[in-house]
This record gives C-alpha cells, sequence and structure tokens, in this order.
C-alpha cells in the first residue's frame, strides 16, 4: 500500500516526465554536437595531419557511447539527486510527512519505500537515456562495429574493436552497471534529504556535492583521494566495452558503490528513525 | 508516530552491507602499479632502451650534462640492452663517451644539428641510417636507422623527441616517424620495427583530466595514429617523467611484443627528470 501510493505520488509529481524531457533535450544537443564535430574530423577540416579518426568511427554506435557516458555522469545523477533530495525534505517543508508518519507505518517501511521508488525511477531513466541514445544512433547515424580509442572519453587503454552483435549485447549490460552508478548519487542525496527541511535547499546541496566529488576525483592533482570518493567508480560500466572484460576489476568498483550508497543509506535512515517531526 | 529502536536492526544491516562491501572493494591497490624492476633478458630477446638524459628545472629545460655521463653509463652496462635510444645529447662527444663506457661492439648514430639531440646505439657492427628528409625545425628531433643485431636479426629503429610545446608539431614529428617506420619496415619483411623516444604525449587512463595541460584531446590523435600502427610496448607501467607523466615510450611493429617492459626507476641523477623505459622484446606467440 505504501509502495503503490509513492509511486502515484511520484507519478503526480510529474517528475519522471520532466526528467524524459530532459534527456531528450540533452540527447538533441548531442547530436548536433557529435555531427558538426564528426563533420570537422572528417570533412577536410582536420586540424591534425595525422589522424586515426574516419567516417566509418562515427557511427550510430560511437554517438550512443559518447552520449551515455556525458549523460550518465553529468545529467542522470543531477536527476537522481532530485528525486533523493525531495523525498523526505519536500515532505517536511510540505508538511505532509508529519501527515505520513501519523498513519500505522513504521519509518523503515515508509523509508524502504521511498527509496525503492527513487531507485526504480533510476533505473529505468539509466534505461531510457541507453535506449534513446541508441535508437538515435541508429536512425539518425546508422549503426557499424564499435571501436574505442585510447585517450577518448577514457574508455579504454588500447584500441578495442568490438563488432556490432558484441557492441550490442554490451550496452545490454551496461545498463543494470550503470543504475547501480547511480544509487550512490540516489543514496548522497537521500542522506542530505533527511537532514534538510527545505527541498530546494537538499536538492541544491546534493547536485553541488556530487559535482564538487566529480570534479575532484576526475582531476589527477587529487589522485590520492580517489579511493575515498565514491565518483571514482561511478564510470566503471566503461569496462564493459572492452575486448576482454575484467570481471575482477568490475566486480570491485560495483562493491565500493554499493558499500558507499549502504553507508549514505543507512546514515540517512539513522537520521530519519530519530529525528522529531514538528 | 513511530520511532525508537524498532528500525535499528534494518540500520545495523546497512552499516553492516557497507563495511562489507566497502570491504570487499578495496583488494587491490587502486593507486600506482608495482614498479618495474629488469630482470635477466631471457634467451633470443631484444632489450630496447629510451631515455631523455636532460634536465627539467632550468626553463626550458638543460641537455645531458658531462658530469652525469658516468651514473648515466652505470645503469646503461647494469641493463645489458641492444638498442639504446637516447634524447637530449649534446653532439658527438657525448655520444662517443658513452659508447665507450659501454664497452666494444657499440655503434651509435646522432640526429643532424643542434644542441639537444637524439642519439641511437645499438651493439653491432652494422649499423646504417635510414635516409628522409629532415622536417624544418625537426632536425635534430628525428632519426632512422636499420641493424643486425648480435643474433643477426634485423631491426629498423625510429627514435623521436617530440615537440614539448606544440600539439600540432607533435602530430607531424610523430606521425611522420610513423610512416617513415612503417614503409622501412614494409621493405624488410620480417624485421623487427621500434619507435621509440619521449613522444612527450601524456594519455594514461588513470591521469582523467589533468591541471599541467590542456593538449590531451589533440594528443589522443597524434598517440592512437602511433598505437594503430604498432604496439605501446610499456602500456599501465606508471608515470616515465616528472610530474608523474608518461612521456617516453616504446612501441613495437606487428609480429614482436613485449615480454616485460616498463619505467626503472631511481637511475636519474642530478636534475634529470626522467626514468629510463625498458623494454624486452620477443616474437609474438601465434594466437
Amino acid at each position: 500500500m505504501t509502495l503503490r501510493l509513492e509511486v502515484l505520488r511520484l507519478w503526480r509529481s510529474k517528475r519522471p516526465q520532466l526528467a524524459l524531457l530532459g534527456i531528450a533535450f540533452f540527447l538533441g544537443l548531442m547530436l548536433v554536437g557529435f555531427y558538426t564535430y564528426a563533420q570537422s574530423r572528417t570533412g577536410g577540416n582536420a586540424e591534425f595531419r595525422y589522424t586515426y579518426e574516419n567516417r566509418s568511427y562515427f557511427n550510430g554506435l560511437t554517438f550512443a557511447v559518447y552520449a551515455f557516458y556525458f549523460g550518465s555522469l553529468l545529467v542522470l545523477p543531477i536527476f537522481a539527486a532530485t528525486e533523493g533530495g525531495v523525498q523526505i525534505a519536500g515532505e517536511t517543508s510540505s508538511g505532509t510527512l508529519w501527515l505520513l508518519l501519523t498513519r500505522p507505518v513504521s519509518r523503515a517501511r515508509l523509508f524502504a519505500s521511498k527509496y525503492l521508488v527513487a531507485a526504480a525511477l533510476s533505473v529505468l531513466l539509466v534505461g531510457a537515456l541507453l535506449g534513446a541514445a541508441l535508437g538515435i544512433g541508429l536512425v539518425a547515424v546508422g549503426w557499424g562495429d564499435l571501436t574505442l580509442y585510447p585517450g577518448v572519453l577514457q574508455m579504454t587503454e588500447s584500441r578495442q574493436d568490438l563488432t556490432q552483435a558484441e557492441a550490442l549485447f554490451r550496452f545490454a549490460l551496461v545498463w543494470p552497471a550503470a543504475a547501480l552508478a547511480l544509487l550512490a548519487p540516489l543514496s548522497l542525496s537521500f542522506l542530505i534529504s533527511a537532514w534538510s527541511r527545505s527541498a530546494v535547499n537538499a536538492v541544491g546541496t546534493a547536485v553541488v556535492v556530487y559535482l564538487v566529488l566529480y570534479i575532484v576525483s576526475e582531476i589527477h592533482f587529487f589522485q590520492e583521494l580517489r579511493p575515498w570518493i565514491f565518483t571514482s567508480d561511478v564510470a566503471y560500466w566503461r569496462g564493459f566495452f572492452q575486448e576482454r572484460i575484467d570481471w575482477v576489476a568490475m566486480a570491485e568498483s560495483a562493491a565500493r558503490l554499493l558499500g558507499f550508497s549502504a553507508l549514505f543509506t543507512a546514515l540517512a535512515y539513522r537520521r530519519f528513525r530519530i529525528r522529531e517531526e514538528l | 508516530m513511530r520511532r525508537g529502536r524498532r528500525g535499528v536492526p534494518l540500520e545495523a544491516l546497512l552499516f553492516l552491507a557497507a563495511g562489507v562491501l566497502l570491504a570487499a572493494g578495496n583488494t587491490r591497490d587502486l593507486l600506482a602499479p608495482a614498479p618495474y624492476e629488469p630482470t635477466p633478458r631471457r634467451e633470443g630477446e631484444l632489450r630496447v632502451v629510451t631515455w631523455n638524459l636532460g634536465e627539467g628545472v632550468e626553463e626550458g629545460g638543460a641537455p645531458l650534462r658531462m658530469e652525469n655521463l658516468d651514473a648515466v653509463s652505470r645503469s646503461l652496462v647494469a641493463l645489458e640492452p641492444d638498442l639504446v635510444v637516447l634524447q637530449e645529447i649534446t653532439g658527438g662527444r657525448q655520444l662517443s663517451a658513452l659508447r665507450e663506457r659501454l664497452g666494444p661492439g657499440w655503434e651509435g648514430r646522432l640526429a643532424l644539428g643542434g644542441g639537444r639531440r637524439v642519439a641511437l646505439l645499438a651493439r653491432t657492427d652494422d649499423l646504417d641510417l635510414l635516409s628522409f628528409e629532415p622536417l624544418e625545425g625537426s632536425e635534430s628531433r628525428l632519426l632512422g636507422a636499420t641493424f643486425r643485431d648480435v643474433r643477426g636479426r634485423e631491426v629498423v629503429v625510429g627514435a623521436v623527441h617530440a615537440s614539448a610545446f606544440s600539439a600540432e608539431r607533435r602530430n607531424v614529428e610523430v606521425g611522420r616517424a610513423v610512416d617513415l617506420l612503417s614503409e622501412a619496415a614494409r621493405e624488410r619483411p620480417g624485421a623487427l620495427a621500434v619507435l621509440a623516444g619521449d613522444l612527450n604525449l601524456d594519455l594514461d587512463l588513470d591521469k582523467r583530466r589533468d591541471l599541467f595541460t590542456d593538449d590531451s584531446h589533440l594528443d589522443v590523435e597524434t598517440y592512437n595514429y602511433a598505437a594503430n600502427a604498432f604496439t605501446d610496448a610499456a602500456r599501465g607501467r606508471g608515470f616515465t617523467a616528472e610530474p608523474d607523466r608518461r612521456l617516453d615510450y616504446v612501441f613495437l611493429g606487428p609480429g614482436f611484443e613485449a615480454r616485460a617492459g616498463g619505467p626503472w626507476r631511481g637511475q636519474r641523477v642530478g636534475d634529470m627528470d626522467h626514468d629510463p623505459v625498458v623494454v624486452d622484446v620477443r616474437r609474438s606467440e601465434p594466437d
């Protein structure tokens, strides 16, 4: 009952629809950027004489990789942070949380319902981004084999050649892997939300914290901090685009991300469990 | 409103899961790979060394100092290499001094002009320069040669010291060397092709974004042009130069592979800022 109510409330909030619109807008921009970039690199205006880029490289699967890379690391975490941020803080500021807690429902069940609904939405958004990127790539550019080069989006250390069929299978593996990665910023936003009484503050803080951590983990200068920051692993799904997948490394990254998610969720739940609602 | 101790088991379970998962996810060292230490070369292998011997402290750096020659040659003698590619050599006097210290059986060649030149030393009595049109402004930075090693194998080598300050210039210098070497290797079927030197490209996967340069997206073009033709033999072995950059490479042509290799730490003297990169080359095993 509680879970169904949360789903209904989420749908009525129109946040899922807005997130899908945001993804569509982002992919539209990505398509324009990809097209103009490919044109400049293969249309005789190349900046460099010696290059590896050619027309077969810029196909629909490459577009999907580029779009999903930026979308999953920079766009989806904002939606996840928003969802987590409004779940508790939003209900606190509007006074509805107090009303919900007057019903014969335990805090554990209420918290779990909210978390499960937000996590399910995150999984669906990852799938929507991935599916739309592949669909647009197919319709607008056309698929082909997938070749990845060292240095490009830091996807690989050595050139990787995947057939179209193999690449599509790897995209299917990327969906759950990237959804798992999104749980960490979602859980972090739940933690912030549990401490906040304003949805705007909770969402803003969660987005800022994610972006700061992501930037820090990306800059080589801070490499010693990487083991302590969950954003160091959020792009671990790139490992599925290697010809030979390093399953141990993938499992370790997934374990770290799940560990951070569990830690943030535990702290959020603890705060939610003991705080006063007045 | 239900508060108190009712949700404690769930909370404890979450904390326990966090601890177990974080511990499970940190069983391997996430930072630098284990440093490379040279081991005795195996029968039939060819040992290649590339080393930028310059110093990086002064503005624009400085070439090899004469007072560092003894230490440098001690490191090289300890490695027992077959082919040594050097950068930042001031001229023939330094090269001759190094060759003498390496012992008998070595031949050397020096790039044209300038006070900071590329040089080659090979254990052979049969070292020929490859003729090619020098690039204007890069005469001292590119050098090609062929030789037969002590086992009679033909080796084609391109030595490069690419521009440190222009990604476009690096692209031309490295791209030209790749083309030259590919062509020379095609004319000599079965020969080992080696492209080695300080390419001034820093693209390690672990590097991600860098505060020190905005050229990495441009250098991707150059690196992959070389990596499409040759195999990066010391990939994944960590930095080769200060500050924490991988600039020095050994690329191998088709039919050969690196059994072991990497930057050998602890060999710098004075203000030198590069480690020697060592690679033991063998013929590829058929798949």
